[in-house]
């Protein structure tokens, strides 16, 4: 059994009808059970519709650019979502404090003349003896450890900032904070982690290098100093893109964090 | 470190408040067709939760509607300057997304729906009922509900399903829909409202809307 006026009921219900006719469906209402029924039947739908909530979403959907499935990117999605928010911030601060590439330490080979260092670096000519090779290369390796504390003093400095960041989110609840504090330990596990093999891969590259050089002096070490060069200039112009990408991911996060006060953040 | 306690401190880099929402988008998309990609960015960051779900409700699987929001950001990146500032931002990145998605369910009809297990990441519902407390328990009916309600939505056709999804849960008037979707506002009507009594039957049959 149907009524004619039953088809009218869903736009009622949604306020899509004219206000003659919306008048005319309410006093119906009260004296035809069908449309009642259908009205009802409506409402319940409405609730269960009602019931399908939003979702969060599995990963943040930022845009680098035409290319943006770098293996950086990807890697990034595969994190959590808060262990992301503390990387975008540590990463940006750690561009700022420390810097990533090792844009200080160069070679040049310049008319046979060979120039080694982080700083001001002594210089020798094709024809120097390989003692003399040596006490450079033990400067270069004492310049390349110096270096590498400074790095990890800097570090120290980071994870002393994704504490206070921690600190800035004090309104959330304990499990929120429980859960930060795991982020900052994990940061720091695995940036120490990271840190190391960087350092440790540093180190074997210019000991490596120091090797060959030995080895095959009285050959070609001018040819071969040119590709350690042309390596860290790669190395440098790789540190260049990411910079870039941390860049705007840090900007995220504070956007991020300025859109979700502590208790919109509370799950 | 000056540097890093800038970035580290949310008060100096706020959004200046006096802009209005609509106001602040605006200016993030005018930042954008210059080619900020940081402003578009933030574009995406208030735009990815609503556009993902919408995705999500309509092709019933996290890997397609994560798939999809990507493809609706890149898009809408790639074409920003075709974007005319006269119109609103959400109506634009709705219709890439609604595209985005008929479009595949057009080239891909209906995958399997995702699993309870999948969108909340727990156990079988048995298993979780048998040692949970009574608060856990409504939760996880609950879901079980929403599960229902996306499997009947899910069994729409895509265009009421559509209708439904922009008028329901992104809450927009038949005239945006119509604005969205390019189609007459007299078709949004019968669509949304034909959606409606399908998904009424559907729930009825499942014993949810009696």
């Amino acid at each position: 059994m149907d009524c004619r006026y039953s088809q009218d009921i869903a736009p009622y219900l949604m306020d899509d009808l004219p206000d003659a006719q919306r008048r005319k469906l309410s006093r119906h209402l009260q004296q035809c059970d069908i449309c009642r029924r259908e009205k009802a039947a409506l409402e319940q739908t409405f609730a269960a519709l009602g019931e399908v909530q939003d979702v969060p979403i599995p990963h943040h959907f930022f845009v680098a650019r035409d290319d943006s499935r770098l293996g950086l990117l990807q890697a990034w999605r595969r994190l959590s979502a808060l262990w992301k928010a503390g990387l975008a911030g540590a990463l940006a601060m750690l561009l700022t404090v420390a810097g990533l590439s090792a844009s200080g330490f160069q070679i040049e080979v310049d008319q046979g003349i060979v120039r080694a260092g982080f700083g001001p670096f002594p210089s020798l000519s094709p024809a120097v003896s390989e003692g003399q090779l040596r006490v450079l290369s033990d400067q270069v390796l004492v310049q390349v450890r110096d270096k590498l504390a400074t790095r990890d003093e800097a570090m120290a400095g980071l994870i002393r900032e994704v504490r206070l960041l921690d600190q800035r989110l004090q309104g959330l609840d304990q499990t929120q904070l429980r859960r930060l504090h795991a982020v900052a330990a994990d940061l720091e596990s695995q940036l120490s982690q990271a840190w190391r093999q960087d350092d440790q891969q540093a180190l074997q590259e210019v000991e490596q290098w120091m090797a060959q050089t030995y080895a095959d002096l009285r050959l070609d070490y001018l040819r071969r100093l040119s590709v350690v060069d042309a390596n860290l200039e790669q190395f440098a112009q790789r540190d260049s893109a990411l910079n870039q990408q941390v860049s705007f991911l840090g900007e995220a996060l504070v956007y991020t964090l300025d859109q979700r006060q502590p208790e919109k953040i509370s799950q | 470190m000056e540097e890093a306690l800038r970035i580290g401190t949310s008060e100096e880099t706020r959004p200046p408040s006096a802009l209005s929402e609509a106001d602040q988008e605006l200016q993030w998309v005018i930042e954008a067709q210059k080619g900020d990609r940081v402003a578009f960015n933030r574009l995406v960051v208030r735009w990815q939760q609503a556009i993902y779900n919408l995705s999500l409700r309509m092709l019933r699987n996290p890997d397609d509607a994560s798939e999809a929001t990507q493809e609706t950001f890149l898009a809408a990146y790639r074409h920003i300057s075709r974007f005319r500032l006269e119109s609103k931002f959400s109506t634009w990145i709705y219709r890439i997304a609604s595209n985005q998605c008929l479009t595949r369910l057009r080239k891909k009809p209906d995958r399997p729906p995702h699993s309870l297990d999948q969108e909340g990441r727990a156990g079988p519902l048995s298993e979780q009922l048998a040692g949970g407390d009574s608060q856990q328990e409504k939760s996880l009916l609950r879901r079980e509900r929403s599960q229902w309600v996306r499997r009947a939505l899910g069994g729409l056709p895509p265009d009421q399903r559509m209708a439904i999804e922009l008028k329901v849960y992104q809450d927009l008037t038949f005239e945006e829909i119509s604005a969205v979707t390019e189609i007459p506002l007299s078709t949004v009507k019968s669509r949304f409202y034909a959606g409606l009594h399908g998904l009424k039957q559907r729930l009825q049959a499942c014993g949810m809307g009696d």
